[in-house]
């Protein structure tokens, strides 16, 4: 089971490696946004707003994202791969991947937001640990809803409706321990928001582990 | 015709949460005074609203493991019952509010938590709209509707208990909190919590009856 994640883990990124534009257009998206917020707010903006921007950066970043890890697998051909793999494999080798993923993207785009809108946060180690474990969680939170929304027609349209109810509460979140790092002189701060994203990882995580087996097959 | 005990039982139960909710006496208290009444109107809503979404995971849950199509039937009533019930909550806090706070909503965590609950169930709605094949509809719509309730619960359970809030209950604020409800307002609150419990079985059971009704007469 760990062997199969680990290749299936390995068979995602060299993929997407292969087809590299669009992991490059991700990349261009969180520039052109950050540059679109820097030109919008003419470089001056609150701190509520830095940190409300900032999430829905990342929010949208890993809608894109996460609506493509299920392209792939919806072919003919795919239906024969799902009985060389466990079931449980693949969804937990996608979260992996797409929580790896969009870590590494809402790290970078941290670092083009900062430079063009200047950064607020105090609290650096409580704010990294908290794009860590919010990615995660928005992450694979979506695969889950990805791979639901890619058994019907309209599924990119879907995707917003049925995963905004399920990330709404967990961006609030987010957005609170953001203003937590505001003013803070000490590095390391709320820490029971931090317990509550890992706890909410694990909670979705073990909940796509549970139910993808019912959902692939059809 | 045979009618079930519990039905006369809601019936009763409902009835007295009206007369004893409008005449008991209550508890005297700053702002909320005689609209802590509410209570047996409003937050019994909510608990029945929760008894059919957890009715309704359970028959999802159940068609998972037998792939009966009438459980799938089951899960969609209790929950098109539930967010009926939901809209009721959600109209009487409404009102309530515009007379206490002096505005239909602000934002504040149980309000949050309530609007998030309606619009994962609308999406789930939604969900079984767009798919057009009746067994995969069925499946990914149990699974969608197992995700939403054990998000959800996360969500109205955890996160408001998080933060302060406006509403009653949290934060210091007079209301139906252990401390302020007296034992007269439990003789109410609790008769009418099982009274609506009760009545949204029946209709989401009368509601279900109907659908299956209209499914043989199309098969004939």
């Amino acid at each position: 089971m760990i062997q199969q994640v680990k290749e299936l883990v390995l068979k995602d990124i060299r993929l997407n490696w292969r087809e590299r534009y669009a992991l490059y257009s991700m990349l261009l998206y969180v520039l052109s946004t950050s540059y679109v917020a820097y030109l919008s707010f003419e470089g001056v903006i609150s701190n509520n707003s830095w940190i409300a921007l900032f999430w829905i950066i990342v929010l949208f970043a890993a809608m894109n994202a996460s609506l493509q890890s299920f392209k792939r697998e919806l072919n003919q051909q795919a239906l024969f791969f799902y009985t060389l793999a466990n079931p449980r494999a693949i969804i937990l080798s996608k979260t992996i991947y797409n929580s790896g993923l969009l870590i590494l993207l809402s790290l970078l785009s941290y670092g083009i937001y900062s430079v063009f809108l200047g950064n607020p946060i105090t609290a650096h180690l409580s704010f990294v640990l908290c794009i860590i474990l919010g990615s995660s969680a928005i992450a694979s939170t979506l695969t889950l809803v990805a791979a639901i929304a890619s058994k019907t027609n309209n599924s990119s349209g879907l995707m917003a409706v049925l995963s905004m109810p399920l990330l709404f509460p967990l961006l609030l979140n987010l957005i609170k321990t953001s203003k937590l790092c505001l003013n803070n002189d000490i590095a390391f701060v709320a820490v029971n928001q931090l317990v509550f994203l890992a706890l909410l990882n694990i909670v979705s995580a073990l909940l796509s582990y549970l139910l993808f087996p019912y959902l692939w097959r059809d | 015709m045979k009618i079930k005990w519990w039905k006369i039982l809601g019936i009763l139960l409902v009835l007295y949460s009206i007369i004893a909710g409008l005449l008991m006496p209550v508890p005297k208290l700053n702002i909320l005074n005689e609209t802590i009444r509410n209570l047996y109107f409003h937050v019994t809503m909510w608990f029945s609203m929760i008894f059919l979404m957890l009715m309704s995971l359970i028959q999802s849950i159940r068609y998972l493991s037998s792939f009966d199509k009438l459980r799938d039937l089951k899960a969609e009533t209790l929950a098109s019952t539930g967010i009926f019930i939901a809209t009721l909550g959600l109209t009487t806090g409404m009102i309530w509010a515009q007379f206490t706070w002096g505005t239909f909503w602000v934002n504040d965590p149980k309000l949050n938590g309530a609007a998030v609950t309606m619009l994962i169930y609308l999406a789930y709605f939604i969900l079984r709209n767009s798919i057009e094949n009746e067994d995969s509809r069925a499946r990914v719509s149990a699974i969608y509707n197992i995700l939403a309730f054990v998000m959800m619960i996360v969500f109205i359970g955890i996160l408001p208990r998080m933060t302060d809030s406006l509403h009653p209950g949290n934060g210091g604020n007079p209301g139906f909190g252990n401390y302020d409800l007296d034992s007269n307002m439990r003789m109410v609150f609790y008769p009418a919590v099982i009274g609506w419990i009760l009545i949204g079985s029946w209709i989401a059971q009368l509601s279900y009856r109907i659908k299956v009704l209209e499914i043989n007469k199309e098969n004939k």
